[in-house]
């Protein structure tokens, strides 16, 4: 009965893609497809070409020269924005002057209570976002420039003694990409299944079948210490492992 | 203005850093196929200008959730483009928005597109050619959802036909204007019999 439930309702949901790539479900069906689409590939790749196709639905339309006014209103409201909205980190929050204890002397006047402190402040605060937002351009730059994302070994089990791989994770689409070779054979009618172990346990992103693949999850690597492929049995896996632990690797 | 060898992806990026020249840079690439759509979604010259006004500010303030390295800035920027116009025609004509927030929409354009790059390379001529190859139910449904800004409900409703069958039409057509984009030599073969 689970099996039967679970693949309709990854077909019930795979029929909404159109429609969620169109950013037109509502919040329910929104929050169904976003609860389904971690643990299917089939449904990522087809979100994925059909996000693609959205994406060339505007040019379809004639291009039309707007009028120049448009251009300065445009101008006129991104220049009235606050430095912050742009997306660099929040300012540094002002120093709280700190409490005087009472069988102390009292200090001398401080910087804040000195007049009208706040140009002071707003050029520091202004030389503090600046340097933020050079730190930002940098980082941005250094993750443009990765050469490659890190490589982790997937070891072998006694389950599983040829088998091995590695593991991919690239930080700015958050995906792993696992290469995984020579697994054990499968007995018949099962699947080999990957999970993430996080602190709430495994969680099952995806099932294959080859025993040489390449499969690719969507998930944030912060969440989980662990990877590792069972057997299980098939067409969808198992909500829990029951397997053997084949190969796995840590994160 | 803008040199023309600075991509896209690098001028959203630099708008992420607070650089306006950059987000001018965008609006002067892109502000007339951005316009032409807004115009046709509302048909009114003024709301147009408002949605693409609207628009441009949201891709000033959300710049930095854009991932650079997945490609496709100025998909993402047309979407946004695209759903302020739909958000202002819906509000125009009287009909509730069809999920709570545009930022959260905005914000979840996170799943990469299947091309990228190729997508940024796409002109009119060849997606209008892609239009034509779609049965015309399929290109119908495809317009309505996003010309008209219809839900398949609404679509269903307005068409009298059952939901399953105006979200297959959403689906099969969006599938086949993705694979005529991509081979348009191959894609008949594929699709012979359907």
């Amino acid at each position: 009965m689970e099996p039967n439930m679970t693949m309709l309702r990854h077909n019930g949901l795979r029929e909404l893609l159109g429609v969620y790539a169109l950013d037109l479900t509502d919040a329910d069906e929104t929050a169904a497809i976003e609860a389904h689409l971690p643990t299917c590939t089939e449904c990522r790749a087809e979100l994925s070409e059909l996000r693609a196709a959205v994406g060339a639905l505007p040019l379809l339309t004639a291009p039309l020269e707007p009028p120049p006014a448009l251009r300065s209103r445009v101008e006129a409201a991104i220049l009235a924005e606050p430095p912050t909205a742009a997306g660099s980190p929040a300012p540094v929050p002002l120093p709280q002057r700190p409490a005087t204890p009472t069988n102390v002397i009292t200090p001398p006047p401080s910087f804040w209570s000195r007049g009208k402190p706040w140009a002071a402040v707003a050029a520091i605060l202004l030389l503090v976002s600046l340097g933020l937002l050079a730190w930002n351009l940098q980082l941005r730059r250094q993750i443009a420039a990765l050469p490659t994302p890190e490589v982790i070994a997937l070891a072998p089990s006694d389950a599983a003694p040829n088998a091995g791989g590695e593991v991919r994770y690239d930080p700015t689409a958050r995906l792993f990409m696992l290469d995984v070779h020579d697994l054990p054979a499968l007995p018949a009618g099962e699947v080999y299944q990957v999970w993430l172990i996080g602190d709430a346990g495994p969680v099952p992103v995806g099932v294959f079948s080859s025993p040489t693949d390449r499969y690719a999850v969507i998930a944030d690597r912060n969440r989980y210490q662990t990877v590792a492929i069972t057997n299980e049995p098939g067409p969808l896996g198992s909500p829990g492992p029951t397997g053997d632990i084949l190969v796995s690797a840590p994160l | 203005m803008t040199a023309p060898d600075v991509s896209d992806n690098e001028l959203l990026a630099a708008v992420a850093g607070g650089d306006h020249a950059a987000l001018l840079g965008l609006y002067d690439r892109h502000s007339r196929i951005a316009y032409g759509l807004a115009y046709r979604i509302l048909s009114d010259a003024g709301a147009a200008e408002e949605a693409v006004q609207d628009a441009f500010l949201r891709i000033w303030r959300r710049a930095s959730t854009f991932d650079p390295a997945r490609g496709g800035a100025r998909s993402w920027l047309l979407t946004i483009v695209h759903h302020c116009a739909i958000d202002l025609h819906r509000r125009r004509a009287g009909a509730p928005p069809i999920v709570a927030g545009l930022d959260e929409i905005i914000d979840r354009q996170a799943t990469p597109d299947a091309w990228g790059e190729v997508t940024e390379r796409l002109d009119q001529e060849r997606v209008r050619a892609a239009v034509t190859t779609l049965p015309v139910e399929q290109r119908r449904a495809i317009e309505m959802a996003y010309f008209d800004g219809l839900s398949h409900r609404e679509i269903a409703e307005r068409d009298g036909l059952p939901l399953g069958t105006v979200k297959g039409r959403v689906r099969l057509g969006l599938r086949r204007l993705y694979d005529e984009l991509r081979e348009p030599e191959h894609a008949t073969e594929r699709h012979r019999g359907t």
